[in-house]
């Protein structure tokens, strides 16, 4: 297991290498720059930001020392002031090493296009909203989503097995872009039930949430569905009825756990695309989050941006991923990690 | 027992009573407003820093220029500066600063707006030095100003220490005593007191900006003395930033002391905005153009509608290295086949008003159609179909012969107003143009490699010396302009205008440099001036703004 971990750890770092080098060579072979405006820039401002910010040295330059930034850890006793270029992430002190001795990590630099806030402010501050409204989104796709699975799959051919998937289809057909602002125009202002945007309450979570998972749990009702179906013809299924269980027992204890591997299979990527897919969502209910950073970022040619948030969620994938392969094993035993 | 229990619930709904007709009074005035904010955060509230609407907005509120702008009439009236004297060339200016100004920040452990004090615990007044050390550092090259175009050319010696060749000491800016600042021009100008209203040029905090760096404007950190104090930012797309009252601003005649506890911005796209406003969470909010119809229609929102003239100028500019509006004929030709109206009216639908000059009629010396009937460009297809036949006979081609391209960057509106265009021009003139598109970034570094592209030009100071000079039509700043045009008669009428002493004389020379700039040998075709719209709910008392940001200490909440 450990080995497993480690290995899959050392892969990761190896992915998001290449997608940095990919992402950081990308950006910088498309016109504009994060300093450009319709007003024009003068030439000593434009040279004095690019000094400043490391952008006028040579590109494999600077891409180098982006990656040391990121990566290597500083252990330093200078005097420290926190700047727009000079903010880390990790900040450990090491009072056996002297008092004022820090371990130093991960400064993913400052926003270029807004110079008031550096990278590592918005994943603390903003990356927690995105990540909340991912899980709700994932929480609310699963509780619909897996019982109704096993409702139709039960009630083979009958209605309630119609009726689930036919809330399924529509789940799957209907875009959140149309979905999202229905919801918010019914409960929001037609019936004032809850608020229209914003993030912060309860109250304020649900509508997002629900808009975001809805499309989602669609894909798990059916895929629930099948998988159960296709378990509960299979041998032991047959045996545990013989041996006299409750059909309760034997679908939930027995049927269920097996039924869900090809679920839990779609649920790590899918918890990734949530998180990282909340740019609509977003966008619509105006939530502070990461996702419209994400996009945003892009067009804005705010480079360290664009390569801080691709590399965390290049992380994230890559991550949600081994611990789908983790729960594999749990789930079925005969699945070797190694 | 039962008495006992009884006498508990009613001193309980008592104090509940008490309690609630206490709060009921005590219930701060809050506005939520999410006009001309943008959907995105807030990019930075340093004055030196600051460039688009929003950003300004909120300075504009945490801080008083020495100058400061009415919002209604675009005049500059005494902000921190109970007045100003000018030497009899007309260079030197002598500003007497308030005394009575502290600098605050926001404790959010107490609720309260606290005065600062400095490293002896004395209290901290804004005094000349702030201003002074403001100035210098919205100047210098190391701060890195978007805005250094605009505020480079004015103070002597700026423009010298902006571009790394003077040194600070060397900008005329002295501050006789704390109170009394002394600024000396590179050229006399009745245009002067109006940059002095600029954010750029507030009073800044050296101490704080020493000690945090670019996060001394982080709401724990920063330094203020406006009529509002920054209370809580929420930063992030779809964020908010709270400004809460200062009741240590003394209140002048042009900046009084705030009716409103809190004001917080809300960082909402405009179809967003719409549906708070109709679920009644909003207070201000601006209208999508495909909601205009449906807005107008319905009583009760037609009822909390305004129209209000915006600051910007839609324009396409053309490339005057490119055939064939290497001739100034066919660039005038293009200019009047844009049916103008057709735009105002069947694209756009807010109120917008067709263009015939470049620079916006609200702007001070700025000449207006009232006065120049003949005036400026107008939409004409016959004469602009003759004008290109002639063109075409003159260099022996035929409108088959062009390839041409329009420019803008990707925007709905952009594109439909550009589709109608495409489709004038080709039924007026018989062009074929193809329209391309980008995204903003790519836009701006490659408009000047079409051969026409949208552009749109807004005021930095309402004068219309920001629309001829900085916009980049004179040719100092030439690197600035896509179009690549110049025209050494506009250069020497627009600098006669920046010089005369009268609005009358100003206004004539502004008016003879227009005709050449959008008539004669036009470098651009302006298509319409920008309007302001925005919904407000009930039991407001506002006032219209006309240079886009709002002065919301002089507005009301009674309801």
């Amino acid at each position: 297991m450990a080995v497993f971990i480690i290995r899959r750890l050392l892969w990761m770092m190896l992915v998001l290498l290449v997608v940095s080098a990919i992402t950081f060579i990308l950006l910088r072979s498309v016109p504009g720059g994060p300093f450009n405006t319709e007003r024009g820039v003068p030439e000593p401002v434009q040279r004095s930001l690019e000094e400043k910010f490391n952008l006028s040295a040579p590109l494999p330059e600077q891409y180098l020392k982006y990656l040391t930034d990121i990566t290597i850890p500083r252990i330093t006793g200078e005097e420290f002031r926190r700047s727009l270029t000079n903010d880390y992430l990790i900040n450990m002190p090491l009072p056996f090493l002297g008092e004022k001795t820090y371990l130093r990590w991960m400064n993913f630099g400052p926003s270029l296009r807004v110079r008031s806030r550096t990278v590592n402010q918005l994943f603390l501050e903003n990356l927690p909203i995105s990540f909340q409204l991912g899980i709700a989104a994932l929480v609310v796709a699963v509780a619909i989503g897996v019982p109704s699975g096993v409702v139709a799959a039960l009630n083979r051919n009958s209605w309630l097995d119609y009726l689930s998937m036919g809330i399924a289809i529509t789940g799957v057909s209907v875009s959140i872009i149309v979905s999202a602002p229905l919801l918010q125009y019914l409960f929001g202002v037609q019936w004032k039930l809850l608020p229209a945007s914003g993030w912060g309450t309860l109250q304020q979570a649900i509508l997002p949430s629900f808009a975001l998972g809805f499309t989602y749990s669609a894909l798990l009702a059916r895929l629930t569905r099948a998988s159960l179906l296709q378990v509960m013809t299979e041998d032991y299924v047959r045996t545990a009825r013989a041996k006299g269980l409750s059909e309760r027992v034997v679908v939930i204890i027995h049927a269920l756990k097996n039924a869900l591997i090809p679920v839990v299979t779609v649920i790590g990527p899918l918890f990734a695309l949530l998180v990282t897919g909340t740019f609509v969502a977003e966008t619509i209910f105006a939530i502070p989050g990461m996702g419209r950073y994400f996009v945003t970022s892009v067009t804005n040619r705010d480079f360290t941006v664009v390569m801080g948030t691709i590399l965390l969620y290049a992380g994230f994938l890559v991550l949600a991923n081994m611990v789908v392969d983790i729960l594999y094993a749990w789930l079925d035993p005969r699945i070797r990690l190694s | 027992m039962k008495k006992g229990l009884f006498f508990v619930l009613l001193l309980a709904l008592f104090v509940a009573l008490i309690g609630g007709v206490v709060g009921a009074q005590d219930e701060p005035k809050v506005l939520v407003t999410g006009r001309q904010m943008g959907s995105s955060d807030i990019p930075t509230i340093d004055p030196a820093l600051a460039e688009d609407v929003p950003s300004v907005q909120v300075i504009d509120e945490l801080f008083v220029g020495l100058v400061r702008i009415n919002e209604e009439t675009a005049a500059a009236e005494p902000g921190m500066a109970t007045g100003w004297t000018v030497s009899d060339d007309g260079l030197t200016y002598t500003f007497s600063i308030r005394p009575d100004v502290p600098w605050v920040r926001y404790n959010a452990g107490s609720g309260a707006v606290e005065q600062l004090t400095d490293a002896d615990g004395n209290p901290m007044f804004v005094t000349a030095q702030d201003f002074a050390y403001g100035i210098l550092r919205a100047l210098s090259p190391e701060t890195a100003s978007p805005y250094l175009y605009v505020y480079q050319p004015w103070i002597a010696g700026g423009l010298a220490y902006a571009s790394g060749e003077g040194a600070m000491e060397d900008v005329a800016i002295r501050a006789v005593d704390a109170t009394t600042l002394e600024v000396t021009m590179a050229r006399a100008s009745s245009v002067t007191p109006l940059i002095f209203g600029m954010w750029g040029f507030m009073a800044q905090p050296q101490s704080i900006i020493d000690e945090y760096a670019e996060f001394w404007i982080d709401p724990e950190n920063i330094a203020t003395y406006g009529p509002f104090a920054l209370k809580e930012w929420v930063r992030g797309d779809g964020g908010s930033l709270t400004m809460i009252k200062n009741p240590l601003w003394p209140g002048t005649d042009a900046v009084p002391s705030s009716s409103i506890d809190e004001v917080q911005f809300v960082f909402l796209d405009e179809t967003v905005q719409l549906t708070n406003f109709e679920a009644g969470t909003l207070d201000v909010s601006e209208v999508p153009g495909t909601e205009i119809d449906r807005v107008r229609a319905s009583a009760e929102l037609s009822a909390a509608y305004a129209v209000s003239p915006g600051t910007c100028t839609y324009y396409y500019g053309f490339n005057v290295e490119r055939e064939p509006f290497t001739d100034a004929r066919a660039r005038l030709a293009f200019s009047m086949a844009i049916d103008r109206a057709a735009i105002t009216e069947d694209v756009l639908g807010a109120g917008e008003i067709p263009a015939n000059f470049f620079a916006l009629p609200s702007l001070n010396a700025a000449p207006v159609l009232a006065q120049f009937p003949e005036g400026g460009v107008f939409s004409d297809a016959a004469a602009a179909s003759a004008l290109w036949e002639e063109y075409l006979t003159d260099v022996g081609k035929s409108a088959s012969d062009f390839n041409l391209t329009l420019f803008h960057n990707e925007n709905t509106l952009h594109s439909t107003i550009a589709q109608a265009i495409q489709q004038m021009w080709s039924e007026t003139l018989g062009v074929t143009v193809q329209i391309a598109t980008a995204d903003f970034a790519t836009y701006l570094d490659t408009r000047g490699n079409y051969d026409v592209y949208r552009a749109g030009w807004c005021y930095d100071y309402p004068d219309a010396h920001n629309f001829y000079y900085d916009a980049g039509f004179h040719s100092d700043l030439i690197e600035e302009n896509d179009t690549h045009w110049t025209n050494s008669d506009y250069d020497a009428l627009i600098d006669q205008g920046f010089a005369a002493p009268t609005v009358e004389e100003r206004i004539n020379l502004y008016a003879q440099a227009e005709q050449i700039l959008v008539h004669d040998d036009p470098a651009m075709a302006p298509i319409y001036y920008y309007v302001t719209d925005d919904l407000t709910a009930p039991g407001i008392t506002r006032t219209y703004s006309n240079i886009t940001r709002e002065h919301y200490e002089k507005w009301d909440i009674n309801r």
